[in-house]
């Protein structure tokens, strides 16, 4: 319902997302194998002056290193 | 094989913009695919971005999806906590009180809107203090601004989105761009062009602490209007360039799935974009004393997002108030059963949703743009009105079959439910009836107006109106306005003078909601019980009766008459011995006159488009 708000911007949006829109569905990955973090302290937090930045970004698995050697 | 990171570089820069990195510091492997560096404790820079390698290449440099504080345009993070910027008396700040959800009463607003007109008499024209200001006058002296709030009665502030949005260029802003906000940069930063300096980090996040405590210590709660359903355009955003594709739903061919209409939607049912999202409104119901929330677009959410975000509030509070849209702008990928629509509400426990049924009963279809009604004699209409009475609880008096949208009631409890009969989209309440009532004077728009927010506002559920529809607020009949200029989105102060008798009943409808708790009940079976339609009446009227002292109200029978009519109409009431206290545009709490005692029923000359409401003591 209703939500013509944006169409102005969309219409823009879909001129110029051709580089973003699009992974290719042999490479769109399995999400649910990436890791998961429970911590309470993604991003910065500080501590005695000092800040600490945390962030979520898994890297490839040791079985896929293949793809990393080529790549 | 994912698209994951090889390696991340936390980068420090002296400005928001521009300039070369003055360290580069490669970040260390955590657990759980996580990356982690301690800086020193006299950090080189101020500003901070991200970059990751992955397949080889370098993304772009971006903030952390959590980030709490950016420079200008939100391009760098930076190394601020805002629990350090704060203002005056900010650790002396409390929630007013409030007992129950059905007690609050939802005024909308957006920032720029409240103080943009020249005579607003607002000094921060657009920005965050322009709600902290006390005290400000419009034409004829009438009130403005957070005064003006104060004065109308309403419980909750719901701002327009206050994060950190793509739409307006924070170094361009001389121009006076507008926008509404629903274009997310940042999840979790106050937005930069409501600040009295966007490039000044701590500005954004000390002035709209003050917003909160202004509010606060005039009795006023704060719900941000927030946007987790989508973000601007993706490729800008730290998500796709850490973890591409994870945030976002993708359709079976790898494109964005939009059921936003905005350009792609949130995968919150991932683990960690849920995360991400609980967490954001945590932060700010913590950081900010936020004390509401309004989901654009719940229905693109996930429901067991949307729990989880009730648990973790009420680890801190459990009367702040989460309602949303609880539909989506076109079909996603995750099945309608895990998601937050209206249907889905009864699994949905404390959280409300907007009741389309009512607000299109009553001033007539969205899509339909001249089709009135209710309140403008539209026919039929008359059980999906009904249906907003009774805050689409389960009622044995209700034709489900001819309610215009949900064919079955979708709220446990009234606190579910939002009634509402305008907002932000779409027209305002007196566009809409102008444009859908052609040939009409201005009196009988009057009429149907107050008909209109008198359904509103004596419904069952949480009532909520766009600022300045109390006084008859126009946009020039704009269907959408999220980037038209000031000129058509601005409030016009000049108004609430020039139609002052209006206003003022506005405030007294709100007054009588507030007294008599009747009008409140707080839940389904209270209303089962003591709400009851009366029978055999004519098409285009509803009546209702609210008895025996409903919520403990000291009246002891209310009878709600609406006729929709643009003829007068007879109705029936029970026996009894009544005094009027709402005729039309007049409200007068003490009665404004007293009808002779009857022991039969009586016939209950109504007039066109008007409301009346009769008590016995």
């Amino acid at each position: 319902m209703k939500l013509l708000r944006l169409l102005p911007v969309l219409v823009l949006l879909n001129a110029c997302a051709v580089r973003p829109a699009t992974i290719a569905p042999s490479t769109l990955p399995d999400f649910s194998s990436y890791p998961v973090y429970y911590g309470p302290d993604l991003g910065l937090t500080f501590q005695a002056g000092r800040a600490t930045l945390r962030v979520w970004a898994p890297r490839p698995k040791r079985c896929t290193s293949s793809f990393i050697q080529t790549g | 094989m994912g698209p994951t990171a090889e390696a991340l570089h936390l980068k420090l820069y002296t400005n928001g913009i521009g300039g070369e990195p003055v360290v580069d510091f490669a970040m260390r492997k955590a657990e759980s695919g996580t990356w982690t560096f301690t800086l020193p404790a006299q950090p080189a820079g101020r500003f901070y971005v991200v970059q990751a390698t992955i397949g080889g290449q370098k993304m772009a440099e971006v903030p952390d999806p959590y980030v709490h504080a950016v420079g200008l345009n939100g391009q760098r993070g930076v190394l601020l906590d805002p629990a350090t910027v704060n203002p005056m008396g900010w650790l002396d700040d409390q929630r007013p009180t409030l007992a129950k959800p059905t007690d609050v009463i939802i005024g909308e607003l957006h920032l720029r809107d409240l103080s943009m007109h020249p005579k607003s008499g607002i000094e921060h024209k657009g920005k965050y203090l322009g709600l902290t200001e006390p005290g400000t006058q419009g034409p004829a002296g009438v009130s403005t601004g957070l005064d003006h709030l104060v004065e109308l009665g309403i419980s909750h502030v719901h701002l327009l989105p206050t994060n950190d949005f793509a739409s307006i260029d924070e170094s361009t802003l001389s121009e006076n761009r507008y926008n509404w906000g629903y274009e997310p940069l940042h999840f979790s930063v106050p937005e930069g062009s409501f600040a009295t300096d966007p490039a000044d980090p701590a500005a954004r996040i000390r002035e709209l602490k003050q917003v909160t405590q202004a509010l606060h210590r005039r009795g006023l709660r704060l719900v941000l209007d927030v946007v987790y359903n989508h973000t601007t355009d993706a490729a800008r955003t730290s998500f796709e360039q850490l973890v591409p594709g994870y945030y976002y739903r993708h359709n079976d061919d790898g494109s964005y799935s939009n059921a936003t209409a905005c350009g792609n939607e949130i995968a919150s049912e991932r683990p960690m974009v849920r995360k991400l999202i609980v967490e954001s409104v945590a932060y700010w119901a913590r950081e900010y004393h936020a004390d509401g929330f309004r989901f654009d677009l719940m229905g693109v959410l996930d429901i067991e997002t949307m729990r989880a975000i009730r648990v973790a509030l009420d680890q801190q509070d459990h009367s702040i108030l989460l309602y949303g849209e609880g539909w989506t702008a076109g079909p996603s990928p995750l099945p309608e059963t895990a998601r937050a629509v209206k249907a889905n509400v009864q699994r949905l426990e404390r959280i409300a949703a907007f009741s389309d049924e009512l607000r299109d009963g009553v001033r007539g279809h969205v899509s339909r743009r001249t089709e009135p009604g209710f309140a403008s004699g539209h026919p039929g209409l008359e059980e999906s009105v009904k249906f907003g009475i009774v805050a689409a609880i389960e009622h044995p008096q209700i034709d489900y079959s001819k309610v215009n949208y949900s064919k079955v009631p979708w709220a446990g409890t009234p606190a579910q439910t939002i009634n509402y009969v305008a907002c932000h989209d779409d027209q305002l309440l007196w566009d809409k009836l102008k444009s859908s009532n052609p040939g009409a004077t201005e009196a009988e728009l009057i009429q149907r107006d107050i008909l209109s927010n008198t359904i509103v506002f004596t419904s069952q559920g949480i009532p909520f109106l766009p600022i300045g529809d109390e006084f008859l607020r126009t946009k020039g009949g704009s269907h959408n306005s999220f980037n038209q200029p000031d000129s058509v989105n601005q409030i016009d102060w000049g108004r609430k003078a020039r139609y002052a008798p209006v206003y003022e009943f506005y405030r007294e409808l709100l007054a009588l909601r507030r007294a008599h708790p009747a009008f409140r009940l707080p839940t389904r079976e209270l209303i089962q019980q003591h709400l009851e339609f009366l029978p055999n009446l004519p098409p285009g009227t509803i009546a209702y009766r609210l008895r025996d002292h409903a919520g403990g109200d000291t009246w002891r029978n209310i009878v709600v008459v609406f006729n929709g009519n643009q003829a007068p109409a007879s109705v029936t009431v029970p026996a009894g011995s009544y005094t009027v206290v709402l005729r039309g545009d007049q409200l007068v709490p003490a009665g404004i006159e007293k009808m002779p005692p009857s022991r039969e029923p009586i016939a209950l000359k109504m007039p066109p488009s008007t409301a009346t409401i009769l008590v016995e003591k």
